[in-house]
């Protein structure tokens, strides 16, 4: 759905339209419900996480002051709540482990730009980014299952974000 | 904290404990440049996210998010407390007011007692200036998983009513938020009666509470 459409859904929304919120639901359910389970790799929680994403957006629509990239918004805000839910059980759901290698193999050969940006990071950042992005862990989490030392956890997250964003500019700019 | 935008990076992958996150934000609120920077790094990540591996959500997802979206919503303690602040302000005021003249102007906040047969109680609180009100209720049962609990306004004018919302209690209580429709002028009273899931189009059930204001 273009940018300009979903802003509309959005100022319907505002005005307490709760069709417009139906309309949502059919362009990004899908896409908040996949979010959600990629980390918590479980049905049920993602269903509530999707369910609570939305009802924010329906509730403190405020929270989201346009200008920007509503999308964009509204994943950073079903991640975060799913990385809440994540955080306060402490574990995910006992008896799933998350295989990297299921997503990296996704990646090729759904965005193989992507996924060659992503192998060109020096291997301690990208996996420090996919820890982090793919599995949810936080900066210690990180440090306690790479041994390596918090700081130096920080950084390459930082850097292989960094760098990654310019490996994608420079692939859009030679496009 | 340092340069925050240092800490876009692992703001943007929700990495920040909440005090960096605030920190973070308040940064980002004063300066245009940071949030373009992190509008940029969102791009990557939503980039990463269309890469995901696809998930159907179940069917029934959606309607269930529309149904709680239409439900009233349940207050916090603290917004009961705030209430309950401005309820003792008001009526102090009112009071003082009223010792002085008599003949002043119906109060923009009042409540409404709430009583049935059935043992359950409560109050409706209006608060005409906000355009909102607060329904407290307790000794309620629990109701069938068939049935829910409907709410009510009656204009005894027209003859008709409108339903106000859904809600099932906890522990024999429910506290909810609503907000008043436009024409809400209109309506003298309020009933909750015991309907099936998801509402009827007029009451059907028993009757639960009911309060009436206005003469």
């Amino acid at each position: 759905m273009p940018h300009a459409e979903l802003e509309g859904l959005v100022t319907q929304i505002r005005q307490r339209d709760s069709a417009a919120l139906g309309l949502l639901y059919d362009h990004l359910g899908g896409y908040a419900y996949t979010i959600a389970h990629s980390l918590t790799q479980d049905r049920f929680l993602a269903e509530e996480i999707t369910q609570d994403a939305f009802l924010q957006v329906w509730h403190k629509i405020e929270a989201y002051r346009g200008g920007t990239d509503f999308r964009a918004w509204f994943a950073r805000l079903t991640r975060n709540l799913a990385l809440d839910r994540l955080r306060a059980e402490e574990r995910r759901p006992q008896g799933v482990a998350l295989d990297l290698d299921i997503f990296r193999a996704h990646l090729e050969t759904q965005d193989p730009d992507l996924s060659a940006a992503l192998g060109q990071l020096p291997p301690e950042q990208r996996h420090a980014l996919e820890l982090a992005y793919y599995q949810g862990l936080t900066h210690a989490q990180i440090a306690q299952q790479t041994r390596a030392p918090l700081g130096t956890v920080k950084s390459r997250i930082r850097d292989g974000l960094l760098k990654l964003r310019a490996l994608l500019n420079d692939e859009e700019a030679g496009q | 904290m340092n340069e925050p935008r240092e800490y876009l990076p692992a703001y943007a992958l929700g990495l920040l404990t909440d005090a960096d996150k605030t920190q973070v934000e308040t940064a980002l609120a004063a300066s245009a440049d940071l949030r373009a920077e992190l509008e940029s790094l969102l791009a990557v990540i939503e980039r990463l996210n269309h890469a995901l591996p696809p998930q159907a959500p179940p069917p029934a997802l959606r309607a269930k998010i529309i149904q709680a979206a239409q439900a009233p919503r349940p207050l916090s303690m603290w917004r009961w407390l705030a209430l309950a602040a401005v309820f003792a302000l008001f009526f102090g005021l009112f009071w003082l007011i009223t010792q002085f003249e008599p003949e002043s102007a119906p109060p923009p906040l009042f409540t409404v007692a709430l009583t049935g047969d059935s043992g359950a109680q409560g109050e409706l609180a209006i608060d005409f200036t906000r355009r909102t009100s607060f329904l407290r209720l307790q000794n309620l049962a629990d109701p069938p998983p068939d049935q829910t609990y409907q709410i009510w306004l009656l204009d005894p004018q027209a003859g008709n009513r409108i339903s106000w919302g859904l809600f099932r209690p906890q522990g024999g209580k429910a506290e909810l938020e609503l907000a008043l429709p436009a024409d809400f002028e209109r309506f003298r009273a309020l009933g909750v009666t015991l309907e099936p899931v998801g509402g009827s189009v007029v009451p059907t059930g028993p009757s639960i509470v009911r309060g009436a204001w206005g003469g």
